[in-house]
């Protein structure tokens, strides 16, 4: 047997329960210690220096405050051998985007209502009007993706339908550029329901928006968005 | 605090082989303890009250009995740094979905032949003849995505194509609810070919099933799925 093996052993803690995770003497361990808690099947992660920033996230179960008063925080890494930094939003009525021609208009920019339906609501606060996803916890890389069903509700003309996942507004509204780096697909369509699917792969940092960008290149037609979920999978 | 947890020499361990994984001596370890396996490029996590709910994953290595007959079992975390619990299926050759007007259907609910593409098929088995996907690991979070290019075989008369993904059977085959949580998209068709995604964020745990659902909102035209893929992706 390797006898670096003994060394490997002190790297990480195990704890039978989140109270008593708690009550272990932070100050003790390096930073980026892991921990991990048989009874809620979470591994764990220190950092020692995060103090109040992601304390919204306190009561979820993705933080956790030592009782030491330091600034350190434990972080979910994953539950279940999975990352619990993962969120689905969809559209819970037909919305209108209101167009301008060849412009960026925002989903939600004429209040709907969109609801969750996977992940955790502290890391990724909807706003149930705009559909507009604000993510709360540590930086994670994630695959974004949409899927979107839609037409032009006026008139019978084909026209070419543009979609693009906003991060933090980069897609900007009023706009007439081209994202095609931001991961920008189109359609043509012609007064009857397609699907259109769009996806990045992007940096999540605290504050981080997500909402879905539209843009018919043809004309002014107003967009009838019949059907629609965002998804944040982690990668 | 286990008395176990406070000995770190206990905590992760190397080994050469599976046999010697086996051959180690579960009872003087730590519920949640670490093992990491050369040969396999595996990383295992001990379940001490696993018992037999996960033994049909023996022979695929996903998950070992130890030699000393307790409840243990070491399942694993990860293979080559990646999540083993990934599937993808496709079908083979045509199949007809047959349509009641404005409800639900499976596809498979007309024999056609299904094959799985990646993955282990001890971990998702699938039916050749529906594609029913059934999942046999511990508790993970994935993404679910279901691809399908379809058109509506019989007439010209634009369709209203609903598509959904199933978990254990919660899209009710039979049933015109709207299923806007679960994934569901729409697209018109035209007898024309289409292509049709359906995602969901979803909780897999032992014994879950998955399926494509559709919806012919218009009439009882039938539909031909002519290409399919599921994709199974960890969170």
């Amino acid at each position: 047997m390797n006898s670096l093996r003994s060394s490997v052993a002190l790297r990480i803690r195990l704890v039978d329960s989140l109270a008593e995770l708690a009550t272990m003497n932070s100050t003790t361990l390096p930073d980026g210690a892991t921990v991990f808690d048989n009874e809620s099947d979470t591994l764990w992660r220190l950092d020692k220096t995060a103090g109040t920033i992601f304390d919204s996230l306190l009561g979820s179960v993705l933080l956790l405050r030592p009782d030491d008063g330091t600034d350190a925080r434990w972080f979910a890494q994953e539950i279940s051998g999975s990352s619990p930094y993962y969120s689905s939003t969809y559209l819970v009525a037909t919305a209108t985007v209101v167009m301008t021609a060849s412009q960026w208009a925002y989903l939600g920019s004429t209040p709907s209502t969109f609801a969750v339906n996977a992940g955790d609501v502290a890391a990724f606060v909807l706003d149930t009007a705009t559909g507009l996803v604000t993510y709360h916890g540590p930086p994670r890389v994630a695959l974004v993706g949409v899927k979107t069903s839609l037409l032009n509700a006026i008139g019978a003309t084909s026209v070419a339908v543009h979609a693009c996942i906003s991060r933090s507004d980069d897609v900007v509204a009023g706009t007439t550029t081209d994202y095609s780096s931001k991961g920008e697909m189109v359609i043509v369509t012609a007064n009857v329901t397609e699907e259109i699917s769009v996806e990045r792969v992007m940096l999540l940092n605290p504050g981080t928006t997500l909402r879905l960008a539209l843009r018919n290149a043809t004309n002014d037609d107003d967009l009838t968005v019949s059907y629609y979920q965002l998804s944040v999978t982690p990668l | 605090m286990s008395a176990l947890n406070s000995s770190p020499a206990l905590r992760a361990r190397l080994v050469d082989s599976s046999a010697e994984l086996a051959s180690m001596n579960s009872t003087t370890l730590p519920d949640g303890a670490t093992v990491y396996d050369n040969e396999t490029d595996t990383l295992y996590r001990l379940d001490k009250t696993a018992g037999v709910e996960f033994d049909s994953l023996l022979a695929s290595g996903i998950v070992v009995k130890p030699d000393d007959g307790t409840a243990a079992r070491w399942i694993a975390d990860t293979v080559s740094g990646s999540s083993p619990y990934v599937h993808s299926s496709v079908i083979n050759a045509a199949v007809a979905v047959t349509m009641t007007s404005n409800q639900w259907n499976e596809l498979g609910s007309t024999s056609g032949s299904f094959s799985e593409t990646g993955g282990s098929s001890a971990i998702f088995s699938i039916s050749a003849t529906t594609g029913l996907i059934t999942y046999h690991g511990p508790t993970r979070e994935v993404l679910v995505t279901m691809q399908a290019s379809i058109n509506n075989g019989i007439g010209a008369t634009p369709i209203t194509m609903h598509v959904a993904v199933s978990l254990n059977g919660d899209v009710v085959d039979g049933s015109t609810t709207a299923y806007r949580e679960k994934g569901e998209v729409i697209e018109v068709i035209i007898n024309t070919e289409s292509l049709v995604t359906a995602q969901r964020l979803l909780q897999l745990s032992d014994g879950d099933t998955l399926q494509m659902m559709f919806r012919n909102e218009t009439n009882g035209d039938d539909i031909a799925v002519n290409y399919y893929q599921c994709t199974v992706a960890p969170a």
